[in-house]
């Protein structure tokens, strides 16, 4: 019985050691909270760049979060080049209007990978992804601040 | 100091020190917030308002009905999305004939998140949800599983 009780204290002297390393380490990194694991198809605005710049981006580049130093994935799809428009003031009518900069265009790219997806968020090793986050995606072509615009996870 | 059998003095074994010690911090705590913390705490369910300012469609899509929604910064649940809505964006622009408009914003979208959430009411009326503040005016990022943007409380009710 006494050994018993021993064993118990210890038992509970462990955990809580675990216990506290555990909420140390998600406080810190929030990261580490994981979620399942599923297939993800992130689209990317890449904005504001020349023709032949926004031409070296094909279907099977792999990319690589520069910030973050994480593989994403690879490419499987490309769209048309987009005009670049920014919001101006239209005084005669009283409205801002979206208007093309000459010579300046948008593409978009979509990204498919394997991601952690919880309630909470969507993570690719550390790389959060939210609509809206900036992600410089990198690779032996090209290095392009893009603007993450869609997450789609599998049903 | 500690003998062969683990025992500190060769009276106290060390496990047995550490886990009183342990119980005793678990104890206070667990009084600390029960007895103090919770003086004149309510629990009530609350409705209110995230008012998220010019943003494109692609960001209003991010904010799904019957999600949860978190408060970035601390990290805790927020309550539950009941409705989302949105309506063009507009900004105060001065014409050339000098009159002053409230102008539209081509493609930007003024965003309103409704939310249900339990929260507590302190004894000085504060709401909580967690370690947020609930108050109408402040300001937090306001975060979904696949968005985050700078959003204002607004109608707590």
């Amino acid at each position: 019985m006494n050994k018993l009780l021993k064993y118990s204290i210890e038992a509970i002297v462990i955990l809580a050691i675990l216990g506290a390393c555990y909420y140390g380490i998600t406080k810190i990194n929030p990261s580490v909270t994981r979620g399942n694991v599923q297939n993800v198809r992130i689209t990317l605005e890449i904005q504001n760049q020349k023709s032949d710049t926004l031409g070296k981006i094909a279907v099977g580049d792999p990319v690589t979060d520069n910030a973050k130093t994480t593989f994403l994935g690879k490419i499987t799809e490309v769209s048309k080049l987009l005009p670049y428009r920014i919001v101006a003031e239209d005084y005669k009518n009283g409205k801002f209007i979206q208007s093309p900069v000459e010579g300046y265009y948008n593409r978009e790219v979509v990204v498919t990978s394997e991601a952690q997806v919880s309630d909470k968020n969507i993570m690719i090793g550390e790389t959060e992804l939210k609509v809206g986050y900036v992600i410089q995606l990198k690779n032996e072509k090209y290095v392009l601040y893009s603007v993450v615009t869609k997450i789609d996870t599998e049903k | 100091m500690i003998t062969k059998d683990g025992k500190i003095f060769g009276k106290i074994n060390i496990f047995d020190l550490v886990a009183l010690l342990l119980a005793a911090v678990l104890v206070f705590g667990v009084s600390y917030r029960l007895l103090v913390l919770k003086r004149g705490e309510t629990a009530v369910d609350i409705t209110y308002h995230l008012v998220i300012k010019n943003v494109r469609d692609v960001t209003v899509n991010s904010f799904f009905e019957n999600s949860p929604v978190f408060d970035y910064k601390s990290d805790s649940g927020i309550g539950t999305i009941t409705k989302v809505e949105k309506e063009q964006a507009r900004a105060v622009m001065k014409l050339l004939d000098g009159s002053v408009v409230n102008a539209p914003i081509d493609e930007r979208f003024d965003m309103t998140v409704s939310v249900k959430a339990k929260a507590t009411k302190q004894g000085d009326g504060t709401l909580m949800i967690g370690k947020t503040k609930i108050i109408d005016g402040l300001e937090l990022k306001a975060s979904t599983q696949k968005g985050n943007c700078m959003a204002t409380i607004r109608d707590v009710r």
